[in-house]
């Protein structure tokens, strides 16, 4: 790809951003349109209703589906970066199981709905911690050991959680399994008063581990010649990536293949340097969540946004593999 | 002028030594080989000279300082190892690029006019001006090596370890990246490398350590150490060793 078309590209996503955050604003069951979103934005008079509609309907829904998606595709960098693994994600490391695994918990229980966001966090981070313990040893964490730790943890969490949907009753599986699946419905500012901030926080902080993610891209003995702590670097991106996606899961449940797709998408279009990487896969997740979820809107009945996000990121999940074979064949 | 010392390193792993009492010295314009079978500790001598490994006992000084005491370490030593692929579509210039890594300051992310200078340099000195925009994955195995020979030199460190330099390469490959570290060796660098050819040992290297089973059978002047008897008892094998030309040849 040429360096002009390059730029064309990236300003294209860098523009698509406010273009759909404004037609996400314009769709909804409400009679609210573009006109309507123009008119709040520029100071015209529009009706209280209409206010109501764009100002605590659609546009926390909108900012939901924002944060979400540059939680999940930094994180999903990050991981892919520090584990050395393209195939990772920001459920690799045990965050889904434990923050399903509670929510699944609470609503068999019956719990507050204020609770599920909060235990979904709470679990995500557990698991992640968990993850990390079992995969420390001798000052030392191995991305093998990380990995398979993760699939571990994962599956016996998994397991619990099966457990606890075979004995819940129709309603409290359907609400699990419309969590489980990722959805943006029905958000509220509240939903997001929490989470904005510790994701604001380690968006920044993300930025400044792109040199040494870079690094990472190199063999351990490498890297670490060149001045790199692996250690300090594991521990400081698994922090990071596990706020980032404890934080995405409390708003949107568990919305799938954001994270493993998005960076993907972006180093076909940047490259592979990290600082160019990492915000592109924020900006990028952000415009592909409102997108998703602005189709996931437009159908007869409202489809979660992770089922969207995955029957769209699946195909072209194949298309990259078809397209790496097709290289490594030349 | 620089000088690398380890001194009477040990290297345990669960018990087991990997090393024993181990010590060796290096100094500017030398190249020391590093020789032994397999599993008699080259690798870990060579990771413990880089400052990767903490040995169990003894130590390794730079210039008469521990390690630990020497400022700015990792622009000082770089280590080429074995493994030379990059997880993504990196471009050789990319590559090269992160070799400036340990001089830049943590605040800054681009690149001086001096690490500009540096990286042209190392692209110039290996002969990869015309493959720079080629992604490391698609270079053969010699030109990768000279990739990451590239990234070395970009550190501009004053000690350059290598594990096992010309492995899976053909010949001609071989040559180029042995003619390339000889000179550096020429210039001034420490050059330390582990290598299984043992007539490439005596062709190129001024120093030789052999090693058995962690522990060193012979070091020094590769005039003294390059012997029958020495290859003997670190190999096993009857091994002849004649003068031919200007150097010494191994026979099996």
């Amino acid at each position: 790809m040429t360096a002009s078309m390059r730029s064309i590209l990236i300003l294209f996503i860098i523009g698509s951003l406010p273009c759909l955050f404004l037609t996400s604003l314009s769709i909804g069951d409400a009679d609210v349109g573009p006109q309507q979103v123009l008119n709040y934005f520029f100071g015209e008079k529009i009706t209280s209703i209409d206010r109501l509609v764009i100002q605590d309907i659609r546009m926390p829904r909108a900012l939901a589906a924002v944060l979400t998606g540059a939680a999940l595709g930094i994180s999903g960098a990050m991981l892919q970066g520090m584990l050395r693994n393209p195939l990772a994600s920001p459920f690799l490391l045990g965050i889904s199981s434990g923050a399903g695994v509670c929510v699944v918990i609470l609503f068999a229980f019956n719990v507050a709905a204020f609770w599920i966001p909060v235990g979904a966090w709470l679990g995500a981070v557990i698991a992640a911690a968990l993850v990390f313990f079992i995969s420390y040893q001798r000052q030392h964490i191995s991305l093998e050991r990380l990995i398979l730790a993760g699939v571990a943890v994962s599956s016996v969490l998994g397991s619990i959680q099966a457990i606890f949907l075979l004995r819940s009753d129709d309603t409290r599986i359907q609400n699990s399994l419309t969590w489980l699946s990722g959805t943006l419905a029905a958000r509220t500012w509240d939903d997001l008063a929490f989470t904005w901030v510790p994701i604001v926080v380690c968006i920044v902080a993300s930025l400044a581990f792109a040199k040494q993610l870079n690094l990472a891209l190199l063999d351990d003995d490498t890297s670490q010649s060149l001045g790199l702590s692996l250690i300090k670097l594991r521990l400081m991106v698994g922090f990071i990536a596990t706020i980032l996606t404890a934080c995405a899961v409390c708003i949107s449940g568990l919305v799938g293949f954001v994270g493993l797709v998005i960076p993907h998408m972006v180093r076909l279009v940047c490259g592979t340097n990290f600082m160019y990487v990492l915000p592109m896969s924020g900006l990028m997740g952000g415009v592909v969540l409102l997108g998703a979820d602005a189709l996931a809107r437009t159908y007869l009945w409202e489809l979660p946004v992770g089922l969207v996000t995955s029957l769209i990121g699946s195909p072209f999940f194949i298309y990259l593999l078809q397209r790496r074979r097709l290289r490594q064949s030349m | 002028m620089t000088q690398l010392d380890a001194c009477n390193l040990n290297f345990l792993v669960e018990g087991s030594s990997i090393l024993e009492n181990v010590s060796l010295s290096v100094s500017s314009g030398e190249w020391l080989g590093i020789a032994g079978l397999n599993g008699s500790g080259k690798s870990t001598l060579l990771k413990c000279m880089a400052g990767l490994l903490i040995p169990s006992s003894g130590q390794m000084s730079m210039d008469g300082q521990p390690y630990s005491q020497v400022d700015h370490i990792h622009r000082k030593l770089s280590i080429m190892s074995q493994r030379t692929d990059v997880l993504t579509a990196m471009s050789v210039l990319d590559l090269v690029r992160l070799g400036r890594y340990p001089h830049l300051p943590s605040w800054s992310f681009s690149l001086s006019t001096i690490d500009h200078e540096r990286v042209e340099y190392a692209l110039d000195f290996t002969g990869l001006n015309d493959f720079r925009h080629r992604q490391v994955n698609t270079l053969s195995g010699g030109e990768r090596q000279r990739a990451f020979l590239a990234l070395s030199l970009a550190q501009d460190g004053s000690v350059l370890l290598f594990d096992e330099p010309t492995n899976h390469l053909d010949l001609v490959a071989q040559i180029q990246i042995l003619s390339l570290l000889r000179r550096l060796a020429d210039q001034g660098k420490i050059v330390v490398s582990v290598l299984h050819d043992l007539n490439q040992l005596s062709k190129y290297c001024s120093r030789l350590a052999l090693l058995r089973d962690g522990g060193l059978v012979a070091e020094g002047a590769m005039d003294h150490v390059f012997t029958s008897p020495n290859l003997k008892l670190t190999f096993g094998l009857d091994i002849d060793v004649v003068q031919s030309h200007d150097r010494l040849c191994a026979i099996i």
